[in-house]
């Protein structure tokens, strides 16, 4: 218990700094002592008229907006100047909206307009194009740091705190035991919500999950035909498809299913539907248990990860166009709907799911972070019944569409969570649980387990490029470069062309080059010189996925606060053509809670790294065969870890 | 169970058509209760579409005026004293008239919207 008080000691700490610093930064400067004291007790209103006209300079900035960037595209001011802007269209009609301000100009095409901002809160501010202006108008964007951006700094304490905290007590023997997620929580618990009569006769009926299937049908028929009839509308935010899929879907899918609910959405996805249907010959009930078609086998050498990391990878090449244009979702989600289907044909069950899906790739990794799992309740029970009619079907269910084992199933990152085995399984012995986040990755408790042998770069890789999407993601999406935009939407064939090989080079070459260097490190340093570098690599690869749930987490909270309210614009009016179903037709776009993005953000990325820095450690343990060779070999990684979540905190915060 | 499968392969059919059919006889519908879809971008890309609108004297009609276009356009009609409020790029506006006498009249893009704002206008045909 005194390492548990001494960590709390630690995180109170740092908490308290936090706050101080966040209160510092609404009631003033440190300079500005004596106005402090005074301003104390109107602080709740938040406003500090005094000192902005008082002791601010004068700052003058033309400011020009171009499809798609400000110039300059980032604006630094300290605390309590007034800035005076100009704003010059230099295109079409253009808009200013600055997040946790809330100031909103719009400017028409040629012309200007002036306007002054007290710049009375600290910290890094996001303004956007307020105009829908064109296809990449939603992302159109540049920053305002008001200094001191008391935000960045105290996110850059905490993460150095909380890395050297964690380094001393890991070194000293303090640290959070293996079987023990933060010293308290034990990796075994669980919580089976099955043990409810009525969750476990749902999960038995056979319309069950099938009921989703149909409401997803209902959505996808509408997305499909909105982004069909938008066609080439340069208004892809005022479109159903477009907005339902990346923004409403995505959004879901990073910030709440994936690292709560692991493969949920696969559970509910409709898309491998009319596959299923056809293998089947039943669409509800139980048909035939062996896939009619030519059921063939994928090949060996790809029943693995690196099929979905590279596809994955290539459908994002065409993020600038699938994001923006309704018919290029339109052709986006066609492709994956015909080769869903297509693939079922060739080959056997869900083959699709396992081995093409571009976005199966990650939720599987990902999976093994999250909440939730599909597991034996008695392995006993298991043993002694044969067959094994999870695995091979019986007149209640099919066997295991996704051709796991789920009666020796202890990985979520093939489990679609189509609650087959539920159905199939004669002595209720399947579970669906609650759990630790994390606990897959300690599965594997030694170097004799299948799951352990079963590790291989391709996770790893998968690991290591949903990092380097996400980074060019959030340039295009939330950075302030209109060239990178420009090249990331083929304005030019050759700037396409030099965007698509930096990215493949930085993915697949600078990425792992760097995590490999700290992995040859840690193995140096570690001076155990019986495990492989591959190993080393492979296991603490898997930090990477909490620190990818987090940074993609903090990168869809970016997304939907801003952009959230074109939900309730497209609701009524799915197809533009002018209806009000709902009568929100003409709620205009309005940033939602912009003030508390960044806190936010750095919360997520915070917790993103308490648990990159919990499971870390426990990898390090696993890969060495020492605990003495384990610590020395953690450091490396550690600094590491500590090292990109700063990078993190700059690129949302500073 | 077979009666299940029936009805659960009549759902997945049913429900997609019923969509698509839903949503273009709901749109024929509105088109039918007079009211008349004008789309506004500036003149290089399209100008107004259509460029003539015809309507009955006497009779209510509604205008939706959809902006497509990336700068925002109006919509007035001087001889009638019909405005609308500024149009921003993606949105659109509605306005609601009935006229008694026949004639043309011309109406007009009321924001400064391209090099060639003055030539965004059309015809209302009042019969």
């Amino acid at each position: 218990m005194k390492k548990s008080l001494l960590v709390l000691t630690v995180i109170t700490l740092c908490v308290s700094f936090f706050l101080y610093a966040n209160s510092a930064n609404s009631h003033g400067s440190p300079a500005n002592a004596e106005e402090k004291q005074t301003e104390l007790g109107s602080s709740d209103n938040g406003k500090d008229v005094h000192e902005s006209s008082g002791n601010g300079k004068e700052r003058n900035i033309e400011l020009r907006a171009k499809r798609y960037s400000f110039s300059p595209s980032v604006i630094t001011v300290n605390k309590g100047d007034r800035i005076n802007i100009k704003l010059i269209s230099m295109d079409v009609t253009h808009g200013f909206f600055l997040d946790g301000y809330g100031t909103e100009v719009t400017v028409p095409p040629g012309d200007w307009k002036k306007f002054t901002i007290e710049a009375d809160k600290t910290g890094r501010f996001t303004f956007r194009c307020s105009s829908t202006c064109g296809e990449f108008h939603p992302y159109m964007v540049g920053y305002l740091r008001v200094l001191p951006n008391w935000n960045y700094y105290s996110g850059i304490f905490l993460i150095v705190i909380l890395g050297i905290g964690s380094l001393i007590l890991t070194l000293t023997g303090k640290g959070s035991p293996r079987d023990k997620l933060f010293w308290v929580i034990p990796l075994s618990w669980r919580f089976e919500l099955t043990k409810f009569k009525l969750v476990r006769a749902l999960f038995k009926s056979r319309w069950f999950p099938f009921i989703a299937l149909l409401i997803n049908i209902w959505v996808f028929t509408i997305i499909l035909l909105a982004a069909f009839v938008g066609g080439f509308s340069s208004a892809g935010n005022y479109n159903f498809g477009i907005m339902m899929v990346w923004i409403l879907w995505w959004v879901l899918l990073m910030l709440f299913m994936v690292p709560f609910i692991g493969r949920f959405w696969c559970m509910v996805c409709p898309f491998p539907l009319f596959g299923d249907w056809f293998q089947r010959g039943k669409l509800i009930s139980v048909g035939r248990q062996k896939s009619r078609g030519l059921n063939k086998r994928w090949p060996t050498k790809g029943r693995n990860l690196w099929p979905l990391v590279i596809l994955f990878f290539i459908s994002t090449w065409f993020s600038g166009f699938f994001t923006v244009r309704p018919f290029a979702t339109f052709i986006f989600l066609s492709i994956i709907i015909g080769s869903a289907t297509i693939i079922a044909l060739i080959y056997g069950k869900r083959t699709f799911c396992l081995f093409v899906c571009p976005v199966s790739g990650f939720q599987g990794l990902y999976a093994n972070f999250s909440a939730c799992e599909i597991r034996v309740k008695n392995p006993d029970i298991c043993k002694k019944h044969k067959p094994k009619t999870c695995f091979v079907g019986n007149e209640k269910g099919y066997g295991c569409p996704w051709m796991e084992l789920p009666y020796d199933m202890n990985s979520n990152t093939n489990c679609g969570m189509c609650l087959e085995c539920f159905k199939t399984c004669p002595h209720d012995n399947m579970a669906f649980n609650l759990r630790p986040f994390g606990t897959d990755f300690m599965s594997a408790r030694n170097p004799a387990d299948e799951l352990y042998q079963r590790r291989g770069t391709d996770e790893a890789f998968k690991a290591l490029t949903m990092i380097g999407i996400f980074l060019v993601f959030y340039f295009a999406f939330q950075g302030t470069s209109g060239q990178f935009k420009d090249m990331l939407r083929a304005t030019t064939l050759g700037g396409y062309f030099t965007y698509i090989a930096g990215y493949t080079l930085v993915n697949f070459l600078v990425i792992p080059a760097v995590f490999f260097l700290f992995a040859f490190l840690s193995k140096k340093l570690s001076g155990d010189n019986g495990v492989k570098l591959k190993e080393v690599f492979v296991n603490f690869s898997y930090c990477l996925v909490t620190v990818g749930v987090a940074v993609w987490g903090a990168f869809s909270i970016g997304i939907i606060l801003p952009n959230g309210s074109y939900l309730l614009h497209i609701f009524s009016d799915p197809f533009a053509w002018g209806w009000d179903l709902f009568g929100t037709a003409d709620f205009p776009w309005t940033p939602f809670l912009t003030g508390a993005t960044s806190y936010l953000q750095i919360f997520v990325i915070i917790i993103g790294l308490l648990f990159s820095l919990e499971y870390g450690f426990k990898f390090s343990l696993q890969t060495y065969s020492t605990p003495a060779e384990a610590k020395r070999g953690w450091i490396p990684m550690l600094i590491f870890l500590i090292g990109i979540h700063i990078f993190f905190i700059w690129l949302f915060v500073g | 169970m077979r009666k299940q499968e029936i009805f659960a392969v009549l759902l997945v059919i049913i429900f997609p058509i019923a969509i698509v059919w839903g949503a273009f006889s709901y749109q024929s519908s509105l088109k039918q209760a007079n009211t008349v879809q004008l789309i506004a971008q500036a003149p290089e890309k399209g100008n107004f579409s259509p460029q003539t609108i015809k309507i009955k004297k006497g009779k209510e009609v509604t205008l939706v005026i959809r902006n497509v276009d990336v700068t925002s356009h109006g919509f007035v009609v001087p001889l009638l004293g019909i405005r609308v409020k500024e149009i921003k790029a993606g949105e659109l506006e509605k306005v609601t008239f009935t006229i008694d006498e026949e004639g043309k009249y011309p109406f007009y893009c009321s924001v400064w919207c391209s090099d060639y704002h003055l030539q965004m206008k059309g015809t209302l045909i009042v019969e």
